[in-house]
């Protein structure tokens, strides 16, 4: 900068003049934002250490002591329980990772106003938001992958419990690359919160409250993710409708020769009548109708253990998608409104 | 003629589509190495141009060049001490200052920013958070003048501290921007905090630059008339005019010389001069020379 004060600055850093320097500020604004939040950093590479720990912990207890998963004492019940529930970790990280960026990151700067000192410290905005994206992405990216491949060993031995089966939701986000694709949502989605609401209890509750509205949706709409497999047969309505550790029940009724289905609505109606007279008459009721009305066989809608990646792989596709927006939503937001490049 | 300062044509801001403008017009130029005050009321929009000028708010119309270039081009040109003084409440005074330094290679001056906050007797273990106002802004000032600015921004920097600490620092301040030739722009509504200490003069009011130029010339552009009740000449423009009784005193532009009339004429003090101004919103514009914009020079920069 200007030469006149050369003289009196005996201490003055010695990096190279020019855009060389840019790497040695960026390394500074990547380590002021980490002793920013050195304490949100150490408490959570704590717990992960500790979650991971116990979950792989359990599998090694398992696999050294030889203890048959089905046996029936308290270590095997406890690390059954865990396994279905340890899951509901994965519903619940999206939030909390999604609050942390909207507020603590990015939320209270511009509520404390700590954003004007740190844009004009020589970081552009755009270099400040990269590096509160960047950073808990690289954190989200080491954690979710290590959170999976731990959970994916705790549940090993118990992957034949019908009542934890693949689809059910945390579970099902445990086990796949979905996982990862919420929580990167969850940065993008609150990093764009945050810079819209600029208020930091605000912005957390907002993304905490959107990412679960969210994670509802998409649990609902996720069957339709990837056609859907059909068995047809005597059995197939009862079979589907059973929980079961493979297989993901969805429709299931009546069909006639031609394979139309039929709605058993008015059938229903009629064996409910029939019923209040005669209470064992319902099912004979029923099943005449539905005879009457051409029903041949029973079909049962499912998907199978095997559309588990191609559902996970749609999923993630949808949500990396919204993600991507809201980077690029949050870029534009701050340029409109700050300006700026360098 | 070398690159100004500050050189803003027709600045414009409002926020939202269909707010107030804070900014409108606004229009002057602030030659380098100049300590300059930027007076107004509350909400005449000092903020917001400040906040333009640091590269923080973006202007919604107008040009606007800070040492020649847009604001976010000279990012590591200039310091902005914000109002509210924000600094990481979490980290200790070192931990700041160390930060300035990792955000400003190679134009970082830690034995000046060590010595600003040595001044004021503070332990650079001490947390941000556990500062009075006062030992606040002067780690704030520290930070901003470690990282060597050529334009250093101060958004009502004295608002918070007691008359000996103002003191203390304001001296501080000046002295070290005259050691390094930064030019200054400090804002204010305190007429007072700024007098005498501050070469240039900026007057803003509803958005818009009244007054600018060299202090000592906007005095002597202007006479404070009394006498007995007389009609000022048609060619004279009258800032302000109060009759009491039969005894008249006025506030007029020297636009005219000789003024003619009965009169005693004097200089205004500054503080005359920006009251007459501010009780009177339809007094004409007055820009000297200096600071009136150059058309800003053509391909020097995309829009800001």
């Amino acid at each position: 900068m200007s030469g006149t004060t050369s003289t009196l600055s005996p201490e003055r850093t010695t990096a190279p003049a020019g855009p060389a320097k840019a790497p040695g500020a960026l390394g500074g604004a990547i380590r002021a934002a980490v002793r920013q939040h050195k304490w949100a950093l150490r408490i959570t590479l704590a717990l992960l250490v500790l979650v991971v720990g116990v979950w792989a912990g359990l599998r090694v207890w398992l696999e050294a002591s030889g203890v048959s998963p089905d046996a029936n004492n308290y270590g095997v019940r406890s690390a059954k329980m865990l396994a279905k529930y340890a899951a509901d970790v994965f519903s619940v990280l999206p939030l909390l990772v999604g609050a942390f960026v909207a507020g603590p990151l990015i939320g209270r700067e511009l509520e404390s106003g700590t954003y004007k000192m740190a844009w004009t410290q020589s970081m552009s905005p755009a270099r400040w938001l990269t590096i509160r994206l960047a950073l808990p992405l690289t954190l989200v990216v080491v954690g979710v992958l290590l959170l999976n491949v731990s959970y994916r060993l705790l549940r090993g031995p118990f992957i034949d419990d019908p009542l934890a089966g693949w689809y059910q939701g945390g579970i099902y986000q445990g086990l796949g690359p979905a996982s990862l694709a919420y929580c990167v949502l969850a940065v993008a989605l609150g990093a764009l919160v945050g810079l819209l609401v600029r208020r930091s209890v605000v912005s957390m509750a907002v993304t905490a409250l959107a990412m679960g509205l969210l994670a509802t949706l998409m649990s609902n709409v996720r069957g339709g993710l990837w056609p859907m497999r059909t068995d047809v047969g005597p059995e197939a309505a009862i079979v589907t409708a059973h929980a079961q550790e493979t297989r993901w029940g969805h429709g299931a009724g009546w069909q006639d020769a031609q394979g139309v289905r039929i709605d058993p609505g008015a059938c229903e109606n009629a064996a409910s009548e029939a019923s209040m007279k005669r209470p064992d008459a319902y099912e004979s009721v029923f099943e005449k109708c539905m005879a009457d009305r051409g029903a041949t066989t029973q079909y049962g809608d499912y998907h199978s253990t095997a559309d588990f990646l191609p559902i996970q792989l749609v999923e993630s596709a949808v949500l990396l998608g919204l993600a991507a927006l809201a980077v690029v939503a949050s870029y534009g937001l701050l340029r409109t409104r700050h300006g700026g490049r360098a | 003629m070398s690159i100004a300062a500050i050189e803003a044509v027709g600045l414009g801001k409002r926020y939202g589509r269909l707010g107030k403008w804070a900014v409108q017009d606004c229009s002057f130029r602030l030659p380098q190495g100049q300590i300059c005050a930027l007076v107004g009321p509350n909400g005449a929009g000092k903020s917001t141009l400040l906040g333009q000028l640091a590269g923080l708010v973006r202007p919604s119309r107008g040009e606007l060049r800070v040492m020649g270039k847009t604001p976010g081009a000279a990012r590591q040109q200039l310091a902005f001490l914000a109002q509210e003084k924000p600094l990481y409440p979490q980290f200790t005074i070192e931990e700041t200052l160390r930060m300035g330094q990792e955000l400003n290679p190679g134009h970082w001056d830690a034995e000046r920013a060590a010595r600003i906050v040595k001044e004021g007797d503070l332990d650079p273990g001490t947390k941000v958070r556990e500062l009075s106002g006062g030992q606040r802004t002067r780690v704030a000032l520290a930070l901003c003048l470690g990282k060597q600015p050529d334009l250093l921004l101060l958004d009502e920097p004295m608002a918070d501290l007691d008359p000996l600490a103002r003191h203390q620092l304001m001296g501080n301040l000046l002295a070290e921007a005259g050691e390094s030739g930064t030019t200054v722009v400090i804002s204010s509504h305190i007429l007072a905090e700024l007098e005498g200490a501050c070469d240039y003069l900026l007057l803003m009011e509803n958005g818009r630059i009244r007054l600018g130029g060299e202090t000592d010339e906007l005095l002597s552009a202007h006479a404070l008339l009394s006498g007995p009740v007389t009609e000022i000449g048609a060619g004279t423009t009258v800032v302000e005019s109060k009759v009491t009784g039969r005894h008249m005193t006025a506030l007029v532009r020297r636009d005219s010389e000789p003024l003619g009339g009965d009169w005693e004429v004097v200089e205004p003090t500054l503080e005359e001069l920006l009251l007459a101004h501010m009780r009177s919103p339809q007094a004409p514009a007055l820009l000297t020379p200096s600071a009136e914009p150059q058309a800003v020079r053509a391909g020097a920069g995309v829009a800001a």
